[in-house]
């Protein structure tokens, strides 16, 4: 399936995009964020990132389909 | 309450929304943009926030306040977009009976918005480069 995946903060640096659509076999957050941080030769920061859905939080398990909108929060610097 | 904005933050107009006659303690925080960090000269900040989740979780955050602490009202406001150095990043008041609650009430508040809300910080500095700003809660 192809899903678009939204990137915030240092991830757009390092996955290179605000919005990217991603040609993938994988159904789930994490299977796909791997598959991103392979592709970008990028260490998995998976403990520390919150992926969300359609912009609500949502289980690294959570089983997407093409009209999901997958997010990648990585973590807060405000204030 | 929690709020964004991208305008300069107005600290009377913020105030106003905490204060009231049963308060006898009123604690303000806000952090300033400044000119340093590890050792590089900043010139400015670009805030960026996911605007839906970081209102919701602000807005849950403020609400655990008002629930864990003796307070009787609480804000947040938290700027968005480019600051320059000197300008007020984040807000936060607390009103309360007494001065201890509303000392303990801002301090969490402030805390678990740096730890929790989804916005993030990019600083600019003089040599030209920029940077997205790792977390930090040095006091």
């Amino acid at each position: 399936m192809k899903i678009t995946i939204e990137l915030y903060g240092r991830l757009k640096q390092t996955f290179g995009k605000d919005t990217l659509v991603w040609q993938t076999e994988a159904d789930n957050p994490k299977d796909i964020y791997l598959e991103l941080c392979k592709h970008h030769q990028s260490a998995d920061e998976s403990n520390f990132i919150k992926p969300i859905i359609d912009d609500t939080f949502c289980d690294w398990t959570t089983t997407l389909d093409e009209t999901h909108v997958l997010g990648f929060l990585p973590p807060a610097s405000g204030g | 309450m929690f709020t964004l904005t991208e305008q300069k933050i107005d600290h009377n107009m913020l105030t106003e929304k905490v204060k009231n006659k049963r308060s006898g303690a009123f604690a303000c925080f806000e952090g300033w943009v400044r000119n340093h960090n590890h050792g590089k000269s900043v010139t400015a900040l670009h805030y960026e926030a996911h605007d839906k989740l970081a209102v919701e979780v602000g807005a849950q955050i403020v609400a655990q306040a008002l629930k864990n602490f003796d307070i009787n009202h609480a804000h947040c406001c938290h700027r968005v977009g480019a600051l320059a150095v000197g300008d007020v990043a984040i807000w936060v008041g607390v009103s309360a009976d007494h001065r201890g609650a509303a000392f303990a009430a801002c301090e969490y508040i402030l805390n678990q918005v740096k730890a929790e809300v989804p916005i993030w910080k990019n600083e600019y500095y003089e040599n030209g480069e920029s940077g997205w700003v790792e977390a930090n809660h040095c006091c």
